[in-house]
């Protein structure tokens, strides 16, 4: 008794009205408190008892210049919980375990990141564990020898995915040898640090000055304020966090096409310069990058993905560099396009951008754009995670999580005037540059009559 | 603690409705699981059900196609739909205040989609793309997946449900009209509302808006069970870029909807072996720079699938090291833990594992409602989300023993993935 397609796709009533969707109430943060503790650490702490758990989030600006930096951070980062003057790597290991916690250290070219859970009553023993090896990580030299070891074969798994490969490419690209660039420590480098550099490093450069210390859970915001000052005490230095060297606003020029050999899929990369969220464009810029791809029902992907079937992903999104003479924002795109679709997605997409250009968003667009961002932040923020996630993004570009309903204000004034002016000064395809990681044979002669490119 | 108390309410089509109230957020989760998943696609369809999957935000009766995430995200609202070995998902996350738009929309596809050709095609496009981008052109991108295609002989169980791309493109709307009308009637269904709501509003919206989707014969339950092995198997596979040796051992585990004590024994050993720094694997292999990393656990993740679910212990190779090696280091650790099983301190450190990774589950909206109704679904018992914890503190070390004692060499399945052009 298998029903004909045509009486699934019908009922006796027709189509009836969508319910319209109601009012929402934008978001609002939980009780929270911040604070600037002597030694120079912005302390802020989000209560939030809807688990019985509590995130941790540390920012210290880790940047350096010297061509030894990245591979030096890199193996600071994956040492910085092996052992401290008193305790061993097992023991740190079980006394997380046991608060059901986790524990990592992350680095980039701007900062070290710690990104830490427990259970709520492990809060005491996790920042313990989190200070102590802040103040007092020895970097043992077996240790040492062996996640260098092992970092080595982790950057060459990394190496090995696509989008690590493309970011890579399209950061070069797009800052040559500036520190910035160097995502990814150089494996021959990384062999050749020895465990007395990392002490030294960690002397100079993990200061509590400019670094900031994030908390979301379940606890009471003043006992643990008083908690986080004992705690973080013994965290001294006279040096103050290292920011990154002043990064360069991105320029526009030809696509660089990047070989990899017998790729199926094309990689494409681009990037153009954009404002800062504090510039009087940035709330138009954020919305015109919402319409054009910063979600599904945006324009990229309803014509590249849904009518065209290019990709399965393409997507708007907003970067920012924090550095010594400031923030440098850019604006990303990414698409991932089968070897064949190649050189039609790039066609196709240049062609989306010059008719957001002409055709910019009308009020229809810019109020569910703007209605979105409002929502998205209740989305955002949608458990402790999450919400540690969110806030610990807008801490380390320097804005308090007060921004969060600033943000609103600014939405709420945009007018479409105001979104073609941004899209006409941003997102015109001459102002993006970047890559193409695909099969560079393959792509020549189809690729051949798409201008502004260059191969390699 | 977190709550266990849901309704239950089964409208005159069959569809089955749970509801979790609570009032620590202002989002409501919405999930619609039908009761189908790759194991069901007919052979020779391979990726079928997953391609169903995008077809059914092609549009339906009252929703215009791309009116759905629009819809949706015009509230900062987040949606998705996946594709699992036993179970199809559908999912939203929006502000309270547009769960009735959700609702409908999830009552008009189930109720009336809309299948076209020129979406079918669009979609056979799109899925090619995503298949190419998460699992072709990944290194590791159907590893240790392909373990199964050792471990079973059947193709239910031995195919993944990412589909080759002649099948994927044989696809026509016939086979669109069979599997919905097959597969996706409200009796094949279970619909989880959380959040803020009352119960009471939840079941007057729901009943408003799906009780006219006409009822229609639930497909009986496929058992897919098959017989074990009765010798230890092996496959070796090459792929590109491939940098180290990827060494899976796959087990038959114990059913987890009726033996479900030793299946939540394998969850503890899981733990043990690969779950952080100073779990067996990790000091074993990783540790002594034999592996790069090792994992071990139900392929799907614990109760993602139904019976018969696969238990993995896999490793990546440092270079000159072979997967025999790996192998012996399985061996040795699970016949450690058969003969003298693990530590309380290693028990201990699971129970509180999933303590706070399913408050963490809990917490966030998306993987609350998704996880409640996964576990009505295929094991009829939601409230098991958040027991879990409660339940893996009953499990002693002689349990883990006899879960390790259960993983037979002698009849499970291996999987090596080296590089095609020789060590990477």
């Amino acid at each position: 008794m298998t029903r004909t397609l045509t009486q699934i796709r019908r009922t006796e009533r027709g189509p009836r009205p969508i319910p319209p969707m109601g009012t929402f109430t934008p978001a609002t943060l939980p009780p929270w408190i911040e604070a600037d503790l002597p030694k120079g650490l912005r302390v802020v702490l989000v209560q939030c008892d809807t688990v019985p758990t509590v995130h941790a989030r540390v920012m210290v600006p880790f940047a350096g210049a010297n061509p030894r930096h990245a591979a030096r951070a890199a193996v600071l980062a994956q040492t910085l919980f092996a052992g401290t003057s008193v305790s061993t790597r097992n023991r740190i290991d079980t006394k997380i375990a046991l608060l059901g916690g986790t524990l990592r250290a992350t680095v980039s070219p701007e900062r070290l990141g710690i990104v830490a859970m427990s259970s709520a009553k492990g809060l005491s023993t996790l920042l313990d564990v989190v200070v102590d090896s802040l103040t007092d990580a020895s970097y043992p030299d077996d240790e040492v020898d062996r996640e260098r070891e092992l970092l080595v074969q982790q950057v060459s798994q990394a190496q090995a995915n696509p989008d690590v490969a493309a970011r890579a490419a399209l950061q070069r690209h797009l800052y040559g040898d500036h520190p910035v660039a160097r995502e990814l420590p150089d494996p021959t480098m990384v062999a050749t640090i020895d465990p007395a550099e990392i002490r030294g490093l960690h002397h100079t450069a993990v200061s509590p000055r400019g670094a900031a210390l994030l908390l979301v859970g379940d606890f009471d915001l003043d006992t643990t304020l008083a908690q986080v000052q004992r705690a973080t005490a013994a965290w001294t230095s006279c040096d103050t966090a290292h920011q990154l060297p002043s990064v360069p606003a991105v320029t526009a020029a030809a696509l660089q096409v990047v070989n990899l050999p017998g790729a199926a899929q094309s990689h494409l990369r681009l990037a153009a310069p954009a404002v800062s969220y504090t510039d009087p464009r940035a709330a138009a810029l954020s919305l015109a990058v919402t319409a054009l791809g910063g979600i599904f029902s945006s324009r990229l992907v309803a014509v590249i993905r849904e009518q065209q079937g290019y990709c399965y992903r393409v997507r708007t999104t907003r970067e920012v560099t924090v550095h010594s003479a400031g923030v440098t924002t850019r604006l990303n795109l990414s698409m991932d396009t089968a070897t064949d679709n190649t050189a039609a997605a790039l066609v196709a997409l240049r062609n989306e951008l010059a008719r957001f250009v002409a055709k910019p968003p009308g009020q229809g667009e810019l109020d569910r754009a703007r209605s979105y961002l409002l929502g998205s932040q209740l989305t955002a923020g949608r458990s402790q995670q999450h919400l540690a996630d969110q806030l610990n993004e807008l801490i380390s570009i320097g804005l308090s999580p007060s921004w969060i309903t600033q943000e609103h204000e600014l939405l709420h004034t945009v007018t479409v005037d105001e979104i073609a002016a941004v899209a006409g000064e941003f997102l015109n395809p001459k102002r993006f540059t970047g890559v193409l990681l695909g099969d560079a044979d393959t792509l020549a002669e189809p690729l051949s009559g798409v201008g502004s490119m260059r191969m390699p | 603690m977190i709550s266990t108390s849901y309704s239950r309410v089964t409208l005159a089509n069959g569809l089955r409705v749970l509801v979790a109230p609570d009032n620590a957020t202002p989002l409501v989760g919405v999930s619609v699981h039908y009761d189908v998943g790759f194991r069901s696609e007919p052979a020779g369809r391979s990726g079928f059900a997953h391609l169903f999957e995008h077809m059914m935000f092609q549009g339906s009766e009252s929703v215009p196609k791309g009116e759905h995430p629009r819809q949706v995200q015009t509230v900062g609202g987040l949606f998705n739909g996946t594709t699992n070995r036993d179970y199809t998902v559908y999912w939203e996350v929006v502000p309270r205040e547009a769960l009735k738009t959700v609702l409908f929309m999830e009552a008009d596809r189930m109720r009336a989609p809309l299948f076209d050709e020129a979406a079918l095609r669009n979609q056979i496009a799109v899925v090619k793309e995503e298949v190419l981008k998460t699992v072709r052109e990944e290194p590791y991108g159907r590893f240790p997946g392909q373990l199964t295609s050792v471990l079973y002989d059947t193709f239910p169980n031995g195919h993944d449900g990412h589909g080759d791309f002649e099948s994927l493109e044989a696809a026509t709307l016939d086979d669109c009209d069979a599997f919905f009308d097959t597969y996706y009637s409200p009796g094949n269904a279970v619909l989880t509302v959380t959040g803020p709501v009352t119960v009471a509003d939840v079941e007057d919206l729901v009943g408003w808006y799906f009780d006219d989707v006409p009822a229609r014969r639930v497909p009986p339950r496929t058992r897919f069970d098959e017989p074990l092995l009765t010798g230890a198997r092996r496959t070796d596979e090459s792929g590109v870029r491939v940098p180290h040796l990827g060494v899976a051992a796959g087990y038959r585990m114990p059913d987890p909807t009726t033996q479900t004590d030793e299946y939540l024994a394998h969850v503890v050993l899981a733990d043990v072996l690969a779950t952080g720094h100073g779990s067996r694997l990790q000091r074993r292999l990783v540790q002594q720079t034999i592996a790069v990393d090792a994992d071990a656990g139900p392929l799907d993740g614990p109760f993602i699938s139904r019976h018969p679910d696969t238990f993995c212990v896999l490793a990546y190779a440092f270079p000159e090291v072979s997967a025999e090696q790996m192998l012996d280091a399985f061996d040795q650790e699970l016949s450690d833990l058969a003969h003298h099983g693990p530590t309380t301190d290693e028990v201990q450190k699971s129970v509180m594992h999933w303590t706070t990774a399913t408050a963490g589950q809990c917490d966030d909206p998306a993987s609350r409602v998704t996880g409640l109704g996964l576990f009505e679904t295929l094991h009829g018992h939601a409230e098991l989300l958040a027991l879990l914890p409660e339940r893996l503190a009953a499990v002693t070390p002689d349990n883990v023993a006899a879960a390790a004692t259960a993983l037979d060499p002698d009849r499970r399945a291996v999987l090596t993935l080296s590089s095609a052009g020789g060590p990477a």
